[in-house]
């Protein structure tokens, strides 16, 4: 029997008991439209976080401490404070660093905290430097207004938005944060080229006692630096790392600032030597995520501590496949349901038609082409069924993403969807559906083979 | 030598501890070209007689040989062979397909045994036309009445040229004309094609009428053949 026969018979076939044929291809519909969105929305969730990660440059960074700043490795903060085990961290470090080849760009964390004025209002916050060479990569390459600094001696200031934010500004048309009595909104152009303030403190070493009473008030004296705002960067909430910091100015700039720094404070205060050629840590960027590795462990064996996110990546990948497998499990049951549905369908239909195989096996059909017309009655209505499926599960996809959107779209990137619904998985889940109701229709199949044409043909 | 010849044929059914026999002993040569009528009453084995003649049931004793080989040591493969060129079956009750029209209840075989498909329409028409039905060639069974639905039947036991016909009472559904008229048909296959027709029926009169060979059985048993001089 020739395949066009065989399909011209099963298509036959099907369009008898229309209904019966509608719901066996319905079943096959919710199966793999359950599937299907499923699989597209954890895809999707895993690409959406893991690209809002790597867009901000999260896992292409890496922090170097000396060993004394390892919080791990002393339980508590005087032992960090008094320790005298570091190597150092100086310019001949950075150069070092600078001469392995993965290694795209280094420079000193210089953090100092400040009290910054904008606007009339005030908070106490972190300002970190970061050299004007990081205006070539991502998240200050794609500033959301304004531009980045070009020089590392400009009096500039680089505000993110969730440091706006807590001056009580959101910008106008922003979405990402919401809204409410104390915040005001502005337009970006009334933010970009004003002035800051950044109000530092400094040991007063002139009215300093050593041999006052170890209670007595630490002499400080403030320092107010004008800075002027030149673009205002993305930053998800999710961000972390080089982002944690909302303020960023010019690495001279930066290290201009006279600002207390509590240990060197307390070794002033114990007689402690205080070295200022050395810094606290680094931030070392490689070209490729893929690359963290590498770099971290040359790191290492030169002595250093080494803290990357990137390292966290495997295992939120690991629990981006765990939700991937539960969202799956449950489509798959969908699957099975439907599974059972082909069966019975196809069990059904055998019966109500075991004269008619009869009277095809009593005029010399085989028992393999038997066969084949079930098989392929089922595969059609499984194609069928697979391409519904595909259309059923893009659009609960998209209905369940753009809720999904609404409650934690400000997590993501902006414009993101939260499922990922490609070519593949349609073509995939349509082939996945054709053989599922190949393999439901076997049992089926041999039974309707295996019918006596003398018993089926006895019927009246 | 004889196109069919049965051979000490038996077939027993277990009835609890009781053995039945629904054959017993069977012996017939039938000659190709021969119209042979099986009679006797309901339950005397004639259409059992007539299921291994037609390849459907293949459980019993003895020897069937067509042809050289024995029906009954047929595999799955040879039987459906034989079903599909060799014998051509006729049923009471006609066993059209009800969802087919007439004249692709006729394609069905010529699709089993891969006959062409550019020529099965034509192989379809021819058959019609020579049973008078080639302006019912687009109607259901349903629509057709007894003697058309039967002729539609006989069309399409000719469709892939069989040697043999088999007709279990071809005319137990139809009236007296209608019967004549389709015996009428199946003398003039037997004559003009040459078709070895083997019936199973319960009217004596038509069969004794028709046939070159009558055997009448009574509880599985041949008990008379006629053969028409």
């Amino acid at each position: 029997m020739k395949p066009y026969d065989i399909i011209s018979l099963s298509l036959n076939n099907l369009t008898q008991n229309k209904f019966r044929t509608f719901l066996a291809i319905l079943g096959v519909t919710i199966g793999i439209g359950s599937l299907s969105s499923m699989i597209s929305i954890g895809q999707g969730i895993t690409n959406n976080i893991t690209n809002t990660l790597i867009s901000n440059d999260i896992f292409t960074g890496l922090n170097v401490s000396t060993k004394d700043d390892d919080y791990s490795k002393y339980g508590n903060l005087g032992n960090y404070l008094y320790s005298e085990e570091s190597l150092p961290i100086n310019d001949s470090i950075v150069s070092v660093i600078e001469q392995i080849p993965q290694v795209t760009t280094v420079f000193p964390e210089i953090i100092k905290f400040a009290e910054i004025s904008f606007n009339g209002k005030s908070i106490k916050s972190n300002v970190k430097s970061v050299p004007a060479i990081m205006g070539k990569f991502k998240p200050f390459s794609n500033m959301a207004h304004g531009h980045f600094y070009k020089s590392d001696k400009e009096n500039s200031v680089v505000l993110s938005k969730a440091a706006l934010y807590k001056f009580g500004y959101i910008i106008e048309g922003d979405n990402d944060f919401g809204k409410s009595k104390n915040i005001k909104v502005l337009p970006a152009d009334s933010i970009i080229g004003k002035d800051i303030h950044i109000i530092t403190k400094i040991f007063d070493y002139n009215k300093y006692n050593p041999n006052s009473a170890s209670n007595a008030e630490i002499p400080i004296i403030h320092d107010t630096t004008t800075l002027t705002i030149t673009g205002i960067v993305q930053q998800s909430p999710l961000s972390a790392g080089l982002l944690s910091v909302g303020i960023f100015l010019p690495s001279n700039t930066c290290e201009n600032l006279h600002a207390i720094d509590l240990k060197d404070v307390f070794n002033i205060i114990n007689d402690k030597p205080v070295n200022y050629e050395n810094y606290k840590s680094l931030y070392v960027k490689v070209l490729n995520y893929k690359d963290l590795k590498i770099v971290k462990s040359k790191i290492e064996d030169m002595g250093f501590v080494v803290f990357s996110v990137g390292d966290k990546l495997e295992d939120i990948e690991k629990i981006f496949n765990i939700i991937d497998i539960l969202l799956a499990a449950i489509g798959t049951i969908a699957i099975l349901v439907s599974i059972f549905g082909i069966i019975n369908t196809m069990l059904m239909s055998i019966y109500e038609r075991r004269k008619e195989i009869g009277i095809m096996k009593a005029i010399g059909a085989t028992k393999r082409q038997i066969k084949l017309i079930f098989y392929i009655e089922s595969s059609i209505i499984g194609f069928i069924g697979g391409i519904f499926g595909v259309l059923f599960g893009c659009v609960a996809s998209g209905g369940a993403s753009a809720i999904a959107g609404e409650q934690i779209g400000n997590l993501l990137t902006p414009g993101s969807n939260f499922f990922d619904f490609n070519w593949k998985l349609a073509v995939a889940s349509i082939i996945f559906a054709t053989i599922i109701t190949i393999i439901a229709s076997i049992y089926p199949s041999r039974k309707a083979a295996k019918i006596d044409p003398l018993i089926a043909l006895r019927r009246e | 030598m004889a196109l069919i010849k049965i051979e000490k044929l038996s077939k027993t059914y277990n009835k609890g501890s009781n053995k039945i026999f629904a054959l017993r002993n069977i012996n017939i040569d039938i000659e190709e070209g021969e119209f042979v009528s099986i009679v006797g009453k309901s339950g005397s084995g004639k259409s059992t007689l007539l299921n291994i003649l037609g390849g459907i049931d293949t459980n019993a004793e003895g020897n069937v040989i067509y042809n050289g080989d024995n029906i009954l040591e047929m595999n799955e493969k040879q039987l459906s062979h034989y079903r599909k060129y060799t014998v051509g079956m006729i049923f009471q009750s006609f066993n059209l397909i009800p969802w087919r029209t007439a004249i692709d209840n006729v394609k069905l075989p010529l699709m089993f045994s891969e006959f062409p498909r550019s020529l099965r329409e034509t192989r379809a028409c021819e058959l019609l036309y020579n049973m008078g039905l080639n302006k019912r060639a687009l109607h259901y069974p349903s629509e057709l009445s007894g003697g058309e639905a039967q002729r539609v039947a006989i069309a399409r036991a000719l469709a892939n040229k069989p040697k043999i016909i088999l007709a279990d009472e071809p005319t137990g559904n139809l009236d007296t004309a209608t019967s004549f008229e389709i015996m009428s048909l199946l003398q003039m296959f037997n004559q003009k094609h040459n078709i070895t027709i083997i019936m199973v029926t319960h009217d004596k009169d038509t069969a004794y009428r028709v046939s070159h060979k009558t055997v009448l059985l009574s509880d599985g048993e041949i008990i008379k053949t006629t053969i028409k001089e």
